[in-house]
């Protein structure tokens, strides 16, 4: 299959995609991905509120329940697909670039 | 509590929460608007640092998207034409607070904001300007020369609209 027209996933994507392995809802991944991150990545409301639309679109998330007006989203099974190629490119491209570094440094 | 008039586009989102950051550090703290945002109601309270920011939603500030600014930590401090949503926050020394944390979202809300004025203000001349307008403006009737000044001005405004949004855009 091909996922080209998914990639390359947003940085607020790609994380939002890993946090929701287990279904949750919005501010609950704001808080996975501060942690996941260590603090580096931090995804605003209105950056999570479009990329949820956008995803839900795409079918790479779907909504699950509805708690006190809290959508709950989960991974599709295309959703996994495409994170597992997205993370399957960038470890090419960071083996690359280490490569690439480590010879530049040598010359 | 103080009323201030202030006219602005809503292309100068930015400077506007600018503004009311800096009232806000004086201890005048934005409480509502009317529904034009030319009139704020501050409210007189200890200075304070909080990070301001306009959203444009048309469908206004309803279920799921209110409830993620809420929990966020986001208050709703005011709302102009039922879709430009001022959003409050207290900021840190070293924290500032965004609504938006990349350059596609900010990019998306200006571009719903040029979808969502700009046709309209551009199309509504082209409906009623026809023929007959001119043979009624050259007839000497008021209402043609009326409606023909109003198309006039719809099209300016549409015009400075798309330059400001654009303008805006390209800062991003």
């Amino acid at each position: 299959m091909d996922y080209s027209k998914y990639l390359p996933l947003s940085e607020a994507s790609f994380y939002m995609l890993a946090a929701l392995t287990e279904p949750s809802h919005g501010y609950a991944i704001m808080q996975k991905v501060e942690a996941m991150s260590g603090g580096a990545v931090t995804i605003g409301p209105g950056t999570m509120y479009g990329a949820f639309n956008t995803l839900e679109k795409q079918k790479l998330i779907a909504k699950v329940a509805e708690e006190d007006r809290r959508k709950i989203y989960a991974l599709t099974d295309l959703g996994r697909q495409v994170l597992a190629e997205q993370v399957r490119r960038l470890e090419v491209m960071v083996q690359s670039a280490h490569a690439a570094l480590k010879l530049g440094r040598a010359a | 509590m103080r009323k201030v008039w202030k006219w602005w586009w809503a292309w100068q989102d930015r400077e506007h929460e600018q503004w009311l950051a800096a009232q806000s550090r004086q201890g005048l703290h934005l409480r509502s608007m009317d529904s034009l945002g030319l009139l704020h109601r501050f409210e007189q309270g200890a200075p304070a640092d909080y990070v301001y920011r306009w959203d444009f939603k048309i469908s206004g500030a309803k279920g799921d998207y209110r409830q993620l600014f809420t929990d966020a930590g986001w208050e709703l401090v005011g709302e102009v034409a039922g879709s430009w949503l001022c959003w409050r926050k207290q900021a840190g020394p070293c924290l500032k607070p965004e609504i938006f944390t990349d350059r596609a979202s900010q990019l998306a809300k200006y571009r719903n904001l040029f979808l969502t004025i700009v046709p309209g203000l551009s199309l509504l001349p082209m409906v009623i300007l026809d023929r007959n307008l001119w043979q009624d403006i050259q007839a000497g009737s008021q209402i043609a020369t009326g409606v023909f000044g109003l198309s006039l001005f719809s099209i300016a405004l549409s015009a400075f609209a798309s330059l400001g949004i654009w303008r805006r855009m390209r800062q991003i």
